[in-house]
C-alpha cells in the first residue's frame, strides 16, 4: 500500500508539474507575464479536491478496469493473474445458458424501460401541478420532496410492511376487507420488478419534480399569454411551449435517471433478497464480488456496465441534444 | 495543448494501475519471525467478529484479559479487535483478504471464522495448519465440529449450534399430540411420516402445522433446511466438494428436499408465515430454529408457552440416519507472514479452554463445543434436546472452496419449490452449482 501511495504522489506532482508547464508554455506564447506564484496557489488549492477525486472516484475505476482482465480472487489476494478476456467468455457463456446472469440482464431492462418513463412522467406531472400559483401548493412541493430525504433503506423496509404477505400487511389487510386471500407480491416472478418499479419511482420522483420546476420557471410567461391570445389550448401550450422549454433539463433528467436506474440494487437486496425473479445487474456483480469473492469477474461486469450505460448515455444525448 | 494534457492524464493513469496491478502481484513480504509490543512482550493478535459492546464481544474480551493476565509473566501479550460481521459479512472478509496480502503480520494472528468458511480460507492459505500445535487437544471437543480441511486441523469452535423444532405444548395437544408422544419424540427421534401426521392433526384444527423459515433467506434458511437431504440418507458433494453432480441431485437427497415440498403442497408450512406468529399467537404448532430461540422465548414471549413448551429433534426417513444442523464460528491461526505460531497457539487453546468455553457460551446461549464440558440439563428439556441432538447426528454443512456458491443455490431451490418441483429444482440449481465451483481455482 505504501508503494500505491508513492505512486500515486508522485504521479500527481508530476501532472502538476506538467500543467504549470504547459500554462507557462502557453503564456510565453500569448506574451502574457505568467505570476508563477498565484498559478501555483491556485493548483495547490485545487489539490485537496483533485486528490480525493483521484483516490476515491478515478483510482478505483482503473483498478476495476484492471482487475476485469485478472483471475483475482478475494481468498487470493498474492495471485493475481492476468487472463486476458476469459471473464468476459465466462459470463457470455452464462448468459448462452440462461444462468444467474441472463435473468439480472432481464430484470435490470425491466426495470430500466419501466421506471424512466414512469419516474419522469410523474416527476413532470408533479412540478406542473406544484408550480402553479396557488395557495398551499408548496405543502405538496414539501410532501412529494419528503421520500427523496428518506433513505433507501428506510423507503424499502417500509414498503417491505406496506407488501407483506401476511394477513398483518398493509395492502392485504385491505384486499382482506374484500375477502381477498393474501398475496405475497414480491414472491410472484411476474409482479415482484413491477413493484419495486412503483417503490423506486415513488422514492425518486420528488428530486426530478424540484428541477422541472426550476426548469419551468426559465419559460417565460408571455409565451403562454402569446398561446392564449391565439386560442392555443393547454395541450398545445404543453406540447409548443413547456416540452421544448424543458428540452435541455429533460436531457439531463433522462440521463441520470437513466444511469441511476440501470444500478439498482439496494430495493431488491433488501425487499427479496438474491432471487432469479429481481436479481439485477448491479446486484448480481456485488454477490459474484463478495458473495463468491471472484473480484475479476465482477470486474468484468462492471466493465461491461459501464460500456453499456455509457454508449446508450451517448446515445440518449445525441437524440435529445437541441438543435 | 489540451490534447497532450489529456495524453498525459491517461498516461498517468494507465502507469498508476499497472504499478498499482504489479504492486500487489509482487508486493509478497518476507514476513518477521514474532512481533512485540513497546514493553517487549510477545505479542499475539486476535480479530473476532462482534462487537465490542455485545454480550459475546465482552465475553471474549474477558477471555483476553484473563489470558494477559496468566501469561504476564512469560511476557506474551493478546490484543483484540472487534470487527463487527455485517449481513453480508463483507466487511469482515474483506479486511481478512485486505490484510492478508500484506504478509507483513497486519493480519491478525488469530482470527474468528464461520465454520463453513474453513475449506475456502484453508485451500487459500489464509488459514495456518495448526494440527502439530494443537495435537491432542482437538480430542477435547465434539468430533464433527473440528474444522478439517484435507484431514488437518485450521480452526477450533468457539461453541456449537444446534437447531429443531420448538413447539407449544397447548397448542400440540388440543390438536391431539399427546405428551406422551411428544416425550416419545424427544427421547427416539421420529419419521418424516411421523412428523406429517402430526401436522396433518395441526391442520385439521385449522393451525398453521409448522413454520420452516422458508422466507428467512441467506445463512438462515441453508443452516435450518440442509439437514433434510442428509436426514433421508442424501449427500451434498463429495469428499474434496469439487462435485455436487450426482450428490446434490441424487435420489437420497431428493427425497430430503420432497419432505419439504410435500409439507408445502399439504399446507402444513408456507412462504407467506409471519416470523413471529409462533411467538406471538396460538395459531402456530411448531417453528424450526436455532438454540438463540430459547432466551427469546424466555425473555420475550413466556406469557405465549403458559401450557409449556419444548423442542423436537429434526425428523428422518425410514431407515435413514438422523441429521440435524450444527456448526458455529471458530478460531483459526492465519498465515500472516509471523512465523513463530507458538504463542498464537497458546491464544487459541486458551479461548476455547473449558473455562473460556464456559463464559462465552453464558454470554451467546449457545452450547459448548467442549466434549469435556458436562453440562447438566433436565431431561428433554430445550437444551437437553438440541445437545443430545449435536452429540448423536449433528452434520456439518459441507466442506467446499464454495461454499458461498452453494448457500446461494440452496437458497434458490428453496425459493423454487414454491412453484415447481423437486426435480426441476435441482437439476437447475446442481448444474449452476456445478458451474460456479468449476470457475473457482
Amino acid at each position: 500500500m505504501g508503494l500505491i501511495a508513492l505512486i500515486i504522489f508522485l504521479v500527481m506532482a508530476a501532472v502538476l508539474g506538467v500543467m504549470i508547464a504547459l500554462d507557462i508554455r502557453k503564456a510565453k506564447k500569448n506574451n502574457v507575464k505568467y505570476h508563477f506564484k498565484q498559478c501555483v496557489i491556485g493548483y495547490l488549492m485545487m489539490a485537496p479536491a483533485v486528490a480525493l477525486a483521484f483516490i476515491f472516484v478515478l483510482l478505483p475505476i482503473l483498478f476495476s478496469l484492471g482487475y476485469a482482465f485478472t483471475d483475482y480472487h478475494m481468498y487470493y489476494p498474492n495471485d493475481i493473474n492476468v487472463v486476458g478476456f476469459d471473464n468476459f467468455g465466462t459470463l457470455f457463456k452464462e448468459i448462452g445458458m440462461k444462468g444467474e446472469l441472463y435473468h439480472a440482464i432481464l430484470n435490470t431492462l425491466l426495470f430500466v424501460v419501466c421506471v424512466v418513463p414512469l419516474q419522469i412522467g410523474l416527476a413532470l406531472v408533479l412540478a406542473l401541478f406544484t408550480n402553479r400559483k396557488k395557495r398551499g401548493v408548496k405543502i405538496f412541493k414539501i410532501c412529494f420532496f419528503a421520500p427523496v430525504v428518506i433513505s433507501l433503506t428506510v423507503t424499502s423496509f417500509l414498503w417491505l410492511q406496506i407488501l407483506s404477505p401476511t394477513e398483518s400487511g398493509l395492502l392485504n389487510s385491505f384486499l382482506g376487507m374484500f375477502g381477498i386471500a393474501p398475496v405475497d407480491f414480491l414472491a410472484q416472478p411476474g409482479t415482484a420488478m413491477l413493484w419495486i418499479v412503483l417503490l423506486s419511482a415513488w422514492q425518486g420522483c420528488g428530486y426530478q419534480m424540484l428541477i422541472f420546476s426550476s426548469g419551468l420557471t426559465n419559460i417565460r410567461d408571455d409565451l403562454y399569454e402569446a398561446a392564449s391570445l391565439d386560442g392555443a389550448g393547454w395541450w398545445q401550450k404543453f406540447t409548443k411551449i413547456t416540452l421544448p422549454g424543458l428540452r435541455s433539463t429533460l436531457l439531463y433528467i433522462t440521463i441520470t435517471v437513466f444511469v441511476g436506474a440501470c444500478r439498482v440494487m439496494i430495493q431488491p437486496m433488501l425487499m427479496t433478497g438474491y432471487q432469479l425473479h429481481t436479481v439485477t445487474l448491479s446486484y448480481y456483480m456485488y454477490q459474484l464480488g463478495y458473495g463468491s469473492h471472484l473480484i475479476g469477474l465482477s470486474s468484468a461486469v462492471a466493465l461491461l456496465m459501464t460500456i453499456v450505460i455509457g454508449t446508450i448515455t451517448l446515445l440518449q444525448r445525441k437524440l435529445l441534444r437541441e438543435k | 495543448m489540451k490534447k497532450a494534457l489529456k495524453c498525459l492524464l491517461v498516461a498517468s493513469a494507465l502507469a498508476v494501475t499497472t504499478f498499482g496491478l504489479a504492486a500487489c502481484k509482487g508486493g509478497k513480504n518476507e514476513g518477521i519471525d514474532s512481533r512485540t509490543d513497546k514493553y517487549g512482550n510477545t505479542l499475539v493478535t486476535i480479530m473476532v467478529h462482534k462487537d465490542g459492546s455485545t454480550k459475546e464481544g465482552k465475553a471474549y474480551k474477558k477471555c483476553v484479559d484473563s489470558f494477559n493476565e496468566y501469561y504476564k509473566d512469560q511476557k506474551i501479550t493478546a490484543q483484540i479487535t472487534f470487527v463487527a460481521q455485517t449481513a453480508g459479512v463483507d466487511q469482515y472478509e474483506s479486511t481478512i483478504s485486505s490484510l492478508y496480502g500484506a504478509q507483513d503480520g497486519s493480519l491478525y494472528d488469530v482470527i474468528s471464522f464461520d465454520a463453513p468458511k474453513c475449506a475456502g480460507y484453508a485451500k487459500s492459505g489464509i488459514l495456518y495448519d495448526m494440527t502439530a500445535e494443537m495435537g491432542d487437544y482437538v480430542n477435547d471437543f465434539v468430533a464433527s465440529s473440528v474444522n478439517k480441511y484435507n484431514g488437518k486441523v485450521y480452526g477450533l469452535p468457539i461453541q456449537e449450534s444446534s437447531a429443531g423444532f420448538y413447539y407449544n405444548k397447548r397448542v400440540l395437544n388440543d390438536a391431539g399430540v399427546s405428551d406422551a408422544e411428544i416425550s416419545n419424540y424427544q427421547t427416539n427421534g421420529w419419521t418424516f411420516d411421523e412428523f406429517k401426521s402430526v401436522c396433518a392433526k395441526l391442520k385439521a384444527k385449522g393451525k398453521t402445522a409448522v413454520d420452516f423459515q422458508l422466507t428467512a433467506g441467506g445463512e438462515t434458511s441453508t443452516y435450518l433446511l440442509y439437514p433434510f437431504g442428509y436426514a433421508a440418507g442424501g449427500t451434498y458433494a463429495s469428499e474434496d466438494g469439487k462435485t455436487v453432480t450426482g450428490y446434490m441431485d441424487s435420489d437420497k437427497t431428493k427425497a430430503g428436499f420432497q419432505f419439504i415440498k410435500d409439507c408445502i403442497d399439504a399446507g402444513y408450512t408456507g412462504y407467506q408465515i409471519s416470523g413471529k406468529a409462533f411467538y406471538t399467537t396460538q395459531d402456530v404448532g411448531m417453528y424450526l430454529s436455532s438454540g438463540w430461540s430459547i432466551p427469546e422465548i424466555k425473555e420475550s414471549y413466556s406469557s405465549n408457552f403458559t401450557g409449556g413448551w419444548g423442542v423436537l429433534p429434526y425428523p428422518h426417513a425410514a431407515g435413514s440416519t438422523a441429521a440435524s444442523a450444527m456448526g458455529s464460528w471458530s478460531f483459526g491461526i492465519t498465515n500472516n507472514g509471523v512465523r513463530n505460531k507458538e504463542a498464537a497457539a497458546l491464544l487459541v487453546k486458551w479461548m476455547t479452554s473449558d473455562a473460556s468455553s464456559k463464559t462465552i457460551t453464558n454470554a451467546t446461549g449457545m452450547i459448548s463445543a467442549k466434549s469435556t464440558v458436562k453440562p447438566e440439563y433436565t431431561a428433554n428439556s430445550a437444551e437437553d434436546v438440541l445437545y443430545r441432538q449435536l452429540i448423536q447426528n449433528g452434520k456439518p454443512r459441507p466442506a467446499m472452496s464454495a461454499y458461498s456458491d452453494f448457500s446461494t443455490e440452496f437458497n434458490l431451490i428453496i425459493t423454487a419449490l414454491r412453484n415447481g418441483s423437486v426435480d426441476s429444482a435441482l437439476s437447475t440449481h446442481t448444474a449452476s452449482l456445478q458451474g460456479k465451483i468449476n470457475r473457482e481455482r
